[in-house]
């Protein structure tokens, strides 16, 4: 080492100069460090938060757990709307353990499934995935043999089976308006669905787990999992009765059928006394269980002309058309029926009583400007109470009580029953009535008046009218409708949402039952007779109107809108019924031939539901009805003069004491009615039935009678003339078909139809 | 073989420091300088660490569920060269002023050699022999010390001289970057200048002659930068790293924003989310093929992740203290050649510390340049012990020199 040294000239120690200079560089070089540290402090410490998120977006795989949706309930309890357990299939292709087991999943599962083979084949050649979906939303039992499969093949590591919940309706159709549907991701899309998405929805839960850079989970050694369970939606519970609503539905769906309405129909029963909606009926409506189908067949086949865009935009037209609630979001012309809140206004402002007398001579001048006729030019009502002319739908007469009330007072009251407005009821997509579709206070003539009183040149949705109507059947208070009551949390907890509230009281008290019994006269005999229905008081008005604003059809007529609105009993109001056939096809069109039938129909099986009892005026009793007695045991002639009393003849039909008698005791039959008694041993004497539909009611009656049958009559009877003057009444149905063979004396029921209640 | 200067020879000897009294703990007679031993010691087990756990994951994806693959080999090389290290700290390190010229001469031919190689991940960087493989750029650095250091101990007053010092030993330097350069090989060739302008400002070259060529290359850069695109893609990204991550830009290569900025992108995600406290050790998820390579030059970065701040700034402390135990033994050296041989090690330690954290944080374009004792790679680790050993070797005669 010296050796080195001793030559090396360059053994002399480092200079003053190098050793300051390489101070110099370690000095730079420390503050190099320094400004790394800074950097550093700046990344990790103070912008911390942000590389944090961004990175975690990369980092964290995000899967989530299905949560359970609330079911909806109708008012009793009854399953409308309903969460039902299903699992997806994850494949895991990274774990699928050899060649061999691949090639039985490509072979087997597409059948067993029923899913694609190419995409299932590409997907099990993913071999770094661990989440693969391969189906999803299978129910329990193909879940079970699924599983089974599995365990079969030894694959159990290389799938996973994840619980999810798929919306089922158990009633397809019914409510279908009302309720909506959910989309695959199970979140409301339509109707209350929507509306109380966020209720019925629970809470998702959420596996994170941590993923490498090629979006695969890590290693098992190295895997980070945090689990958020899932919560439970709210159930809610709906104002709706099922049975009501499938009755209003069953009805109205012969009514559409039978009237061809192009735009659909529908129909509203309410609780006059609270404003709860008990049923609320679209038809045509849809299948719930598979909302994107087209219900109307015509609609579907001009759709599967087009093409493209074209196609796809008309499809979705048609489906949002499909599922659009009529009830709340369409505007029609009400006509006569709006003739209910003029009466009631000028009633309530005192302008006319139920001594006030109208006449007409069948044309009304308006403002001495414009003339209008009644419906019944060129005959006229003539003179006519308040009553009459309520029940006589008479033009001119409703036409003057406008003129009393007058440009000041008739928009007020028209928005005071709450048609200018919004009625607040908790759905989505409740049509507003803009000021362009009724004369605003501001700028309302005596002309608009006159019009706007017999309901023509202004338009309002049906849950406006039913809710006006349900003011006046009520206690003249306006209320808040509402679809649901309350609901129930997972844990029990019950929450109402909602209470009747008035909104404003429109008349008084005692106006309201006032009119009450006026609009039973409409019913009772007056345009809308057909809605009658036997022993119950039911009160109501008809309407039509021509769809004035819209171009005539090929036939040269204008379409129009036929609605009936009324409610029952007429003493007591419980439930306002509005029914609304728009754009029926038939040449007859009135609201009373093709509404009230409905509405009547609809009475008829819903009050009884109700629990409100049959009650039978004296009059009609007396009149029209008496119970068969039991006279069995007796001799013939002792039993034939017991029904003599009763009002009732007999036919016997052998001799001795009687054995068995036809109608059998307890049975409800017109008075005159016949029975016929059997003497021991005597079979019982068939006949066939004549075929009456489609005869008018006086021929029915004596087609009937004559071959020994005992009447019913399902509708209005005139109980003064009984069925002489009833020319005009057509049977449109009866009990027991025609050629039926039936024992004599056996009750048929035949129900009959006014083609004269052209209002 | 060197013809001496009067002014060498009339240099007073009064440049070295004093250090009579002072009492030196982790040493003995004729022994190396412990501190230094213990700091690269403990720098190195560190870093063996840091390279398991960034290297495990990347290892488990790429050798077949294999994750030691990477710690193995390190780990033996390791070894290796702590032995080679410890060897050679026992050579009196004035032999190498006999190799000073034939290192230079043979790194240049292997910097010829490799471009005649075939291309290895596209470019002419390394040659391969058997298991290992050499980078003669490595060399060549060691080479430019070794040879300024040799040269200007020999003759002191000739780098004053622009004509017969300066110039000639810059052509030297020119011509070693302009051969790495062509590789390509960006990183080692600023490293080699950063290295050499070192070499030549503790050799007393003139300040005005530095400036003026220190001038002349950032105005060149500048140049090339600014008004003819070179590096765009990098310039871009170093300005606004997550701004060109998530753009549409598509460079000319073909290769979109994403592509371009990912790396850097993913070590700040990997930095930024460690935070404070760290995910801690062998936590990170980054590693999980987000920041490729883990275990290469962006290792700090994981390192970042998992321990944080707090740790982080504990390992930039142990080798600040390296670096420094470093030039204490350069500037106490016996003489000019040991002095500028050992501070120019270190210097390269130091810098190319520097500038991979600087590199990784995004505070200098993204060059790629690995982590002294961290980054995986066998050869280069070899190399790095081997030249410590000469370090240490240097500072075996402090002591004596001390004693005496």
């Amino acid at each position: 080492m010296k050796r080195f040294h001793q030559q090396d000239v360059s053994m002399r120690a480092p200079s003053r100069r190098m050793w300051q200079r390489s101070l110099a560089v370690l000095t730079v070089m420390i503050v190099c460090f320094l400004a790394v540290c800074g950097k550093l402090a700046a990344l990790q410490i103070a912008e911390h938060a942000q590389w944090q998120t961004l990175a975690s977006e990369q980092q964290l795989a995000d899967s989530v757990i299905s949560d359970k949706r609330g079911t909806i309930y109708d008012r009793n309890g009854i399953v409308l709307a309903q969460s039902v357990e299903v699992a997806t299939v994850i494949m895991m292709p990274s774990e699928i353990p050899n060649e061999a087991s691949r090639v039985t999943i490509c072979a087997e599962l597409p059948e067993l499934l029923q899913i694609d083979a190419a995409k299932l084949e590409k997907q099990t050649r993913k071999t770094g995935s661990r989440y693969e979906v391969i189906k999803s939303k299978i129910d329990k039992t193909l879940r079970a043999v699924f599983i089974e499969w599995v365990k079969e093949k030894n694959l159990t590591g290389a799938f996973r089976v994840i619980q999810d919940y798929k919306r089922e309706y158990p009633n397809g159709s019914t409510l279908s308006c009302v309720l909506g549907f959910t989309g695959t991701d199970n979140t409301g899309l339509e109707g209350l669905e929507a509306k109380y998405n966020e209720l019925l929805a629970g809470k998702a839960g959420r596996v994170i787990t941590t993923k490498n850079g090629r979006g695969d989970a890590l290693p098992n050694t190295i895997q980070y999992e945090t689990t958020i369970d899932a919560e439970e939606g709210e159930s809610i519970y709906l104002t709706i009765d099922a049975n009501v609503q499938k009755i209003v539905e069953n009805h109205l769906e012969v009514a559409v059928a039978e009237t061809g309405a192009a735009n659909r129909a529908c129909a509203i029963v309410m609780d006059v006394r609270t404003d709860e909606v008990l049923a609320m009926a679209t038809k045509g409506d849809y299948d719930l269980n598979n909302p994107r189908v087209l219900q109307n067949p015509d609609t579907a086949a001009q759709i599967a002309l087009l093409s493209g865009d074209e196609r796809s935009d008309a499809l979705l037209t048609a489906l949002q058309k499909q599922w659009k609630n009529k009830a709340i979001s369409e505007f029609y012309e009400p006509g006569s029926v709006f003739k209910i809140f003029t009466a009631s206004a000028a009633l309530q402002e005192g302008l006319v009583s139920e001594k006030s007398q109208f006449f007409c001579n069948g044309t009304y001048t308006m403002a001495g400007v414009r003339t209008m006729k009644c419906h019944v030019f060129p005959r006229s009502h003539g003179s006519q109470s308040l009553a009459e002319a309520i029940s006589h739908s008479c033009n001119p007469a409703f036409m003057t009580i406008g003129s009393l009330l007058g440009t000041a007072r008739f928009p007020t009251y028209h928005e005071r029953f709450g048609f200018t407005s919004l009625t607040g009821i908790d759905m989505l997509g409740e049509a507003r009535v803009t000021a362009t579709l009724y004369h605003a206070a501001s700028a309302i003539t005596a002309v608009d008046v006159a019009t706007s009183s017999i309901g023509q040149t202004f338009k309002v949705t049906p849950i406006q009218m039913i809710t006006g109507v349900s003011a006046v059947a009520g206690d003249g208070n306006l209320r808040t409708p509402y679809v649901v009551s309350h609901s129930v949390a997972a844990d029990g907890t019950k929450t109402v949402l909602h209470t009747p509230t008035v909104r404003t009281r429109v008349i008084s008290a005692d106006t309201a039952s006032r009119m009450c019994a006026m609009l039973e006269g409409v019913v009772d005999g007056g345009g809308a007779k057909n809605a009658y229905v036997a022993g119950y008081r039911v009160a109501g008005k008809t309407g039509t109107s021509e769809k004035t604003d819209q171009p005539a059809a090929e036939n040269g007529r204008k379409n129009a809108v036929a609605s009936f609105c009324g409610f029952a009993p007429a003493n007591n109001p419980r439930i306002a019924v509005i029914v609304m056939i728009d754009e029926p096809q038939t040449y007859i069109r009135y609201g009373g031939t093709l509404a009230a039938p409905v509405a009547q129909k609809i009475f008829t099986d819903v009050l009884p539901y109700l629990g409100i009892e049959p009650q039978y005026t004296e009059e009609e009793w007396n009149s029209l009805r008496t119970t068969v007695p039991d006279v069995t045991g007796k001799t013939a002639s002792a039993a034939s003069a017991v029904l003599k009393s009763v009002g009732l003849s007999s036919r016997l039909v052998g001799s001795g004491t009687v054995t068995t008698q036809s109608p059998a005791a307890g049975t409800v039959i017109s008075k005159n009615g016949m029975v016929v008694l059997y003497t021991d041993g005597q079979p019982p004497e068939q006949i066939t039935v004549p075929d009456v539909t489609g005869k008018t009611l006086l021929e029915a009656n004596g087609l009937l009678t004559d071959a020994g049958l005992n009447v019913s009559i399902v509708g209005w009877v005139n109980k003064v003339d009984n069925l002489n003057t009833q020319r005009q009444a057509v049977v449109t149905a009866q009990s027991i078909e025609k050629l039926s063979a039936v024992p004599k004396g056996t009750v048929i029921e035949i129900r009959i139809l006014y083609q004269d209640a052209i209002e | 073989m060197a013809k001496r200067t009067t002014a060498a020879h009339a240099a007073p000897n009064d440049a070295v420091p004093k250090r009579n009294g002072r009492l030196r703990l982790f040493s003995f007679a004729n022994g190396f300088d412990m501190p230094f031993f213990i700091l690269l010691l403990v720098v190195l087990a560190v870093g063996l660490v840091c390279l398991f756990s960034a290297s495990f994951a990347y290892s488990y994806y790429r050798n077949g569920g294999d994750s030691y693959y990477y710690i193995k080999r390190q780990l033996i090389y390791a070894v290796i060269g702590v032995l080679i290290m410890i060897g050679v700290s026992f050579v009196d390190y004035h032999v190498l002023r006999r190799f000073a010229v034939p290192i230079m001469l043979g790194s240049w031919g292997l910097l010829g050699l490799v471009m005649l190689l075939p291309e290895i991940q596209n470019v002419h960087r390394w040659i391969r022999l058997g298991p290992i493989s050499i980078q003669p750029s490595e060399i060549a650095k060691f080479a430019i010390i070794l040879l300024f250091a040799h040269l200007i101990s020999r003759n002191p007053e000739k780098i004053k001289s622009l004509k017969n010092g300066f110039l000639p030993m810059l052509g030297i330097l020119g011509f070693t970057a302009v051969l790495i350069l062509i590789e390509p090989h960006l990183s080692g060739t600023i490293l080699l200048l950063m290295i050499g302008l070192v070499m030549l400002f503790i050799g007393g070259a003139r300040l005005p002659h530095l400036g003026t060529i220190v001038g002349i290359g950032v105005v060149g850069v500048l140049i090339m930068v600014v008004f003819l695109g070179y590096e765009q893609d990098r310039i871009d990204v170093w300005l606004d790293p997550v701004g060109v991550y998530t753009s549409d830009v598509v460079y000319e290569s073909g290769l979109t924003g994403r592509d371009v900025a990912w790396q850097t992108v993913q070590s700040l995600f990997a930095i930024g989310s460690g935070g404070l406290m760290g995910e801690g050790l062998g936590n990170s998820r980054q590693k999980h093929s987000f920041l490729p390579e883990p275990q290469n030059d962006f290792i700090f970065a994981i390192v970042c992740e998992e321990l944080g701040f707090i740790g982080a700034v504990l390992i930039i402390l142990l080798f600040a203290a390296l670096v420094w135990r470093g030039f204490v033994i350069g500037m106490r050296a016996p003489d000019k050649f040991g002095s500028m041989l050992a501070i120019g090690l270190i210097a390269q330690i130091g810098m190319q510390v520097v500038f991979n954290l600087a590199v990784i944080t995004n505070s200098f374009p993204n060059t790629g340049i690995s982590l002294p004792f961290f980054s995986y790679g066998g050869s280069s680790l070899l190399m790095l012990l081997a030249q410590m050993g000469v370090l240490l070797s240097v500072s075996r005669q402090t002591k004596r020199l001390a004693g005496g």
